[in-house]
């Protein structure tokens, strides 16, 4: 059912400004899921693209969606920002269910899709107008989020361009701006670095991390260092369905790597106190996990006799699993 | 939202080059165009030149428009949404908490103040003449009503297939083929038969109504409907997209909205052929009946039945079905019907039809045929139909005179079927036999007796001459000394001879015994007649001075004529001093005097014509030899009753522009403007390519 533009306003959160300081958070959110997919299925000609899709997002969380191409990733992101309906399943984002009440939860919503939505003859300034009149931002708050979102995707320099002769990364960066020039308490972004240089895209990672501790943001990517430097969270699509899912670990957990040129006896190496676990990877060469509260140096120091070669931090890595999954090595 | 929305496809709208092509075209054809019919005008006949200039540049300015129109809004269309969906840009849309109704409404709405500036350049086009004439206002506003709606429903048409397709091509030859399909529907319904339902769905017939400064509500209905229903559908096929494979419900619901719509369509489309409403916005009503008209169809108290005898030819059949019209909406008990003269001749011939195109009309079991339609000549049809008189038409036998009867090639046969035609009793009057000449007697027939009538005949007819009866008196050579004492008695004289005419030479006539009559005299009897007609062996009458009879000429020859007295052979020519006059010679006179009777004052009329071949079985169907017999036996049966339909002037039937103005004008629309929206249209992306 859709509301009428009055009842419309009595029943959305108060209005996400354009200012921060005129953002009100309601503590409701705090509690309870940002986004909630559950079980998401598409089918197009007979042909399941995604199958039982869960993902859920709280405020404050990065969730990264890693996947080859053509595993479902950017159909995840169009039925979550509600571009495209799911045959079977529903979404909720910030308690609304985007199916029902699409106008009311695609408020909350800002999305970036793989092209950025663009029209070639306007202005950077009219274009980023028109977004920011298209979520309802107040006539008054207009000219501040356009600035504000400039300010933030460092597109100040291009007011009066056209945006048909701007660069690919200055498209990209555009397409970011309008997805958070009503600043929506879910950021979708579907490949937000692709076409970036470097430099771009340490920034726009800085932008994402930063954006992450106010709002909930869902990315998909194919670049792991992208996700794994990112997320907190991490959900491998594989042929349209979620194939493992894990928290990142914090890197003080991580496993040691150490290749040493006269090691002893695996035995002898598994009584030092300091190690917790090890495994023989090669010949001379180990993975070995150390005892609780033991630093890299410690261990180094103590094995220093056997000739220590490398050590170098080593967990069983994303692109581990990922290659594991993805070929189908591993099943869970 | 709408608001929004419309804002930013018009800004698109403006600055895309596309938008400004378009401008300039429009203006350069519509000048062109313009400048032409001025020109045209003031060459035009005056008859022509009547019905106005403003209809005429509207017809002219507004067709070529919608020409335009139909070829560009489906480009403009495809921009509005399939072209969104193909570059990505639409994603923009459908994630802002924005409903399918906004988006169709905004971009409709954008597009719709575009198409409002297109649309206004034929009607300033033809406000600019207003200096030079009175234009006519109401037609002008009524014609614009036509090409916005038009406009508009165009651009729905164009948005619906906007927004079903996805690639931006289909959906400019879909919009395309529609409209064109819509243009042509009414040729194809020609041809397969059933013409009104196909023609219904064909969009020119409906401008052409709204050109012509009159509003009817069928076509009102027919825009709105195509304004409404591709808009209903677009915004539905918009809501319901990517969603319809949810739930049987919603696929249910999907198929359903649309079949609803259309059914309810076709309700409306059915009621409004039932319940017609149309306004006139003409400054001299020039779509309707005039009040005289109209108040004669009250007088109707039972079904007039009007059979048009025109071949199957559609322009020809609109046209008389558009005149009926216009009677119709003031009586329903109007019917027409459409016979094939091609197709059921033995029909035609059974009603005595000679002319294609021809109608007859019944009424209460009389008739009444009509060569000519229009309001004129259909009133005054339907007025003789309300008060015919029941007299007869009785024409005098028993002395080889030409008779109704008589089938020979110098009788009266065939011009008896049409007197019948028109509703008229008559029959062949013998006096030996009958005694008398009855009361009932409307108009009586003396033909060129060949033999003397009896005393006894001759005083009849004298007691019905005195009585004050109608008498229709063909003197032919050969009747004279037969004819000589009721000649006597109104005072009529002959000259000798036959009338030669040679203005017959240049009709190709052989024979110079034909006299030729073009012009004739104002007459009750003639009111508006203007055939040839052609008097073969005719004499020339001499009227003598009369205190008792009123003559007026009715008939009157050329310059180049005079009577003959020699033998028609060989060289002839005019003689002078054997008694020969030249022209003009008087053919043909009408007689009248006003006689007090029991019943009022009452007028007797008599009709004397030197010749009666003009109306025998072998010259009757020559030019307007049969019509003009016709109108002589209404006029003389007392059957002239007129309705006067006064024709108003039209203030915009004259144009005076001065050489100035007219060179502002032509150098401006046609040079100036276009040269400046051409500007427009290359320095606006220009422009902002530069910032």
């Amino acid at each position: 059912m859709r509301l009428k533009p009055h009842l419309q306003k009595l029943f959305a959160a108060p209005t996400v400004g354009a200012l921060g300081e005129q953002r009100e958070i309601r503590p409701i959110a705090i509690k309870m899921n940002l986004l909630s997919a559950n079980s998401l299925r598409y089918s197009y000609a007979q042909q399941c693209v995604v199958n039982n899709v869960s993902i859920s997002l709280k405020r404050g969380e990065i969730v990264g969606l890693l996947g080859q191409n053509g595993a479902g990733k950017s159909t995840c992101l169009r039925m979550i920002s509600g571009n495209l309906c799911p045959t079977e399943g529903e979404i909720f984002v910030a308690g609304h269910n985007l199916l029902k009440e699409p106008q009311l939860a695609k408020q909350k919503i800002g999305y970036l899709p793989d092209e950025p939505p663009l029209y070639g003859d306007l202005w950077v300034d009219e274009y980023l107008t028109y977004c920011a009149q298209l979520h309802q931002i107040p006539r008054n708050a207009v000219t501040a989020a356009v600035t504000r979102v400039k300010r933030q995707c460092e597109l100040n320099s291009c007011g009066r361009k056209l945006i048909g002769q701007l660069s690919k990364g200055y498209r990209q960066r555009l397409g970011i701006a309008q997805a958070l020039i009503h600043q929506p308490d879910l950021i979708v972004l579907d490949e937000p670095t692709i076409g970036l240089d470097p430099i771009q895209i340490h920034e726009l990672r800085d932008l994402i991390r930063e954006l992450g501790s106010q709002h909930g943001i869902i990315l998909s990517s194919h670049i792991l260092p992208e996700v794994e430097s990112l997320c907190q969270r991490v959900e491998i699509l594989h042929h349209g369905e979620i194939l493992h899912s894990e928290a990142l670990q914090q890197p003080d957990s991580k496993m040691l790597d150490i290749q040493l040129a006269e090691p002893p006896t695996l035995e002898r190496l598994q009584q030092l106190s300091c190690i917790e676990t090890i495994e023989p990877l090669e010949e001379r060469h180990f993975l070995l996990q150390p005892a609780q509260g033991v630093t890299p140096q410690e261990i180094a120091s103590q094995l220093v006799g056997w000739g220590v070669q490398t050590l170098s931090p080593q967990q069983k890595s994303l692109e581990q699993i990922f290659i594991q999954l993805t070929s189908g090595e591993v099943k869970e | 939202m709408i608001i929004t929305i419309a804002r930013h496809e018009l800004r698109r709208l403006l600055i895309s080059p596309i938008s400004w092509f378009i401008l300039a075209t429009l203006q350069l054809l519509l000048s062109w165009q313009f400048l032409v019919t001025l020109d045209q005008f003031n060459g035009l006949t005056s008859g022509q030149q009547q019905l106005g200039i403003t209809s005429l540049l509207s017809l002219r300015l507004f067709g070529v428009a919608s020409i335009v129109s139909l070829f560009t809004i489906p480009l403009l269309t495809t921009r509005l949404l399939s072209e969104e969906y193909h570059n990505g840009s639409f994603t923009l849309l459908r994630s802002a908490p924005i409903s399918a109704n906004a988006i169709i409404g905004g971009k409709y709405l954008a597009l719709l103040v575009y198409l409002v500036v297109l649309s206004l350049i034929p009607a300033l086009l033809i406000t600019s003449i207003g200096i030079g004439t009175g234009l006519d206002w109401g037609l002008l506003s009524t014609a614009l009503l036509g090409m916005l709606l038009l406009n508009a429903s165009f651009a729905a048409i164009g948005l619906l297939f906007s927004t079903l397709c996805q690639q931006p091509s289909m959906a400019t030859i879909s919009s395309y083929g529609l409209l064109l399909l819509l243009s042509l529907t009414g040729y194809a319904g020609g041809a397969l038969g059933w013409p009104a339902l196909l023609e219904w769905f064909t969009w020119s017939d409906h401008l052409m109504q709204f050109q012509l400064g009159q509003i009817r509500s069928i076509d009102l209905i027919y825009f709105l409907l195509m304004i409404g229903l591709p808009l209903l559908l677009a915004s539905h096929h918009l809501a319901a997209a990517g969603n319809w494979q949810r739930s049987l419900q919603s696929r249910f619901n999907h198929l359903l909205f649309p079949l609803l719509l259309v059914l309810s369509a076709a309700l409306i489309i059915g009621l409004s052929s039932q319940y017609r409403v149309q306004w006139d916005n003409t400054a001299t009503a020039g779509n309707s009946l005039s009040p005289q008209s109209i108040q004669l169809l009250t007088q109707l108290k039972s079904p007039l039945t009007i059979t048009s005898f025109a071949p199957e030819n559609q322009a020809l059949r609109k046209q008389i079905s558009s005149v009926i019209g216009r009677y119709q909406q003031h009586r329903t008990d109007i019917k027409l019907q459409f016979i094939n003269p091609e197709t059921e001749p033995s029909k035609a011939r059974e009603q005595g039809i000679t002319l294609a195109g021809e109608l007859r009309l019944e009424y209460e079991g009389r008739l009444e045929q009509l060569q000519q339609l229009n309001e004129r000549t259909l009133s005054n049809a339907i007025l003789r139909l309300l008060g015919r008189p029941e007299a007869w038409i009785l024409s005098l036998d028993g002395h080889g005179e030409r008779t109704l009867k008589g089938k020979a090639n110098f009788d009266l046969s065939e011009f008896n079927r049409a007197l019948q035609a028109n509703g008229h009793k008559s029959h062949n009057l013998n006096l030996t036999t009958t005694g008398f000449i009855p009361d009932n007697t409307g108009v009586l027939i003396i033909a060129g007796p060949r033999t003397t009538l009896t005393t006894e005949e001759l005083k009849q007819i004298d007691d019905y001459l005195t009585r004050g009866g109608n008498l229709l008196l063909l003197v032919d050579s050969g009747s004279e000394t037969a004819l000589e004492p009721i000649l006597n008695r109104l005072q009529m004289g002959l000259l000798p001879g036959i009338i030669v005419d040679t203005n017959g030479r240049r009709l190709g006539l052989e024979n110079p015994a034909i006299a030729v009559i073009t012009h004739y005299p104002e007459h009750a009897a003639l009111d508006g007649f203007r055939l040839l007609t052609l008097f073969p062996q005719a004499k020339a009458l001499e009227p003598l001075a009369s205190n008792i009879w009123q003559h007026q000429a009715l008939l009157i020859t050329q310059h180049e004529s005079w009577n003959e007295t020699g033998q028609l052979q060989g060289e002839i020519s005019h003689d002078a001093k054997a008694d020969e006059q030249l022209g003009p010679l008087t053919l043909g006179l009408a007689l009248s005097r006003e006689r007090q009777t029991a019943q009022g004052p009452l007028q007797q009329r008599i009709i004397i014509i030197g010749g009666g071949d003009f109306l025998s079985n072998a010259f009757l169907a020559n030019a307007g030899n049969q019509e003009l017999g016709l109108r002589l036996i209404r006029w003389l049966s007392a059957d002239d009753r007129q309705l006067v339909i006064p024709t108003l002037k039209r203030a915009d039937s004259e144009l005076h522009l001065s050489q100035t103005a007219k060179g502002v004008i032509s150098f401006g629309t046609l040079i100036i403007l276009p040269l400046l929206l051409l500007g427009l249209a290359l320095f606006i992306p220009w422009r902002r390519r530069r910032c």
